[in-house]
């Protein structure tokens, strides 16, 4: 089996980057609910504190949004979102007097709610951090999907496989992995939803 | 403006939609908040994949997470081949 890196969007990313510089702040929206969560788990292991790592991501957030026309796509997006939310974190600590203990963050990609004022709208920071159920939950369901459709997903999200591969992998037409995969994605969201949005 | 879908959603997340049709995608989805939720969601699922992945990758990946073999290999295709599995049930 071919060991990739975990799938990347920058086409996606700079469509909405462009879209963004063009003035578009529903774009960056979508970046925003893109990320959130990451961000928000990232600042956390330097803030280690909910309300505040809620701070520091909207901080971020809005800092990534004054500056996205210094974006010049050398990199991932999220790779420069990552900068910007690590050194917010670090400048954070320093201003309430504390001293920055390197958190073990992983760069893992290498590569509006915030424009209205709130980094997420439907739920409490806390309840955000707290993913160890949303974990278990997502988990327990990958567990039990049919596996043509964990086959599928798997290979999409860890292998980071294109469809065209995986069809090739599991002789099956693309359509049917297009289907396998959102099918996946629609029953593990039947599960986790009222832990998102509740 | 047309509405997506949530299967062109997951297509469109995975970058598998073509250029126009993507332009199409993110134009309806900026304006469907239920939608966004969906986006969101996909991508919450993405991270719990992406922590996992490390585990997948060893070859006793943990239970339920496993690879189906005859799946994954070519020379074992599915019995069932079917153009669309939705409409399968």
């Amino acid at each position: 089996m071919r060991q990739r890196l975990p799938p990347q969007q920058p086409n996606v990313d700079n469509a909405l980057v462009q879209q963004v510089r063009e003035g578009d702040k529903q774009a960056f929206d979508l970046l925003v609910q893109k990320y959130q969560f990451k961000i928000l788990k990232l600042v956390n292991r330097y803030v280690n504190d909910p309300s505040e790592a809620m701070d520091v991501a909207q901080e971020s957030f809005i800092k990534a949004y004054r500056a996205i026309h210094k974006f010049r796509g050398e990199s991932a997006f999220y790779t420069w979102l990552y900068r910007i939310a690590i050194n917010t974190a670090k400048n954070h600590i320093v201003s309430q007097n504390r001293r920055i203990v390197e958190a073990n963050v992983e760069v893992v990609d290498t590569e509006q709610t915030l424009m209205k004022g709130n980094l997420r709208e439907y739920t409490a920071p806390e309840k955000i951090l707290q993913d160890v159920e949303f974990e278990n939950v997502v988990n327990e369901v990958i567990q039990h999907l049919p596996k043509e459709l964990r086959t599928a997903i798997t290979l999409r999200e860890v292998e980071g496989m294109s469809y065209e591969e995986i069809a090739g992998v599991m002789a099956c037409p693309v359509g049917t992995v297009r289907s396998r995969i959102f099918r996946a994605r629609e029953a593990i969201e039947r599960k986790i939803k009222h832990l998102l949005h509740e | 403006m047309k509405k997506i879908t949530a299967l062109e959603l997951s297509a469109l997340i995975d970058g598998e939609l073509g250029a126009e049709d993507k332009e199409k995608a993110l134009a309806a989805l900026k304006a469907d908040k239920e939608l966004q939720k969906t986006w969101e969601c996909y991508h919450r699922i993405r991270t719990v994949f992406q922590k996992k992945s490390k585990m997948y990758l060893k070859p006793c990946a943990s239970k339920g997470h496993e690879f189906d073999e005859k799946i994954v290999s070519n020379n074992h295709a599915p019995s069932i081949q079917v153009q669309d599995d939705r409409k399968s049930g």
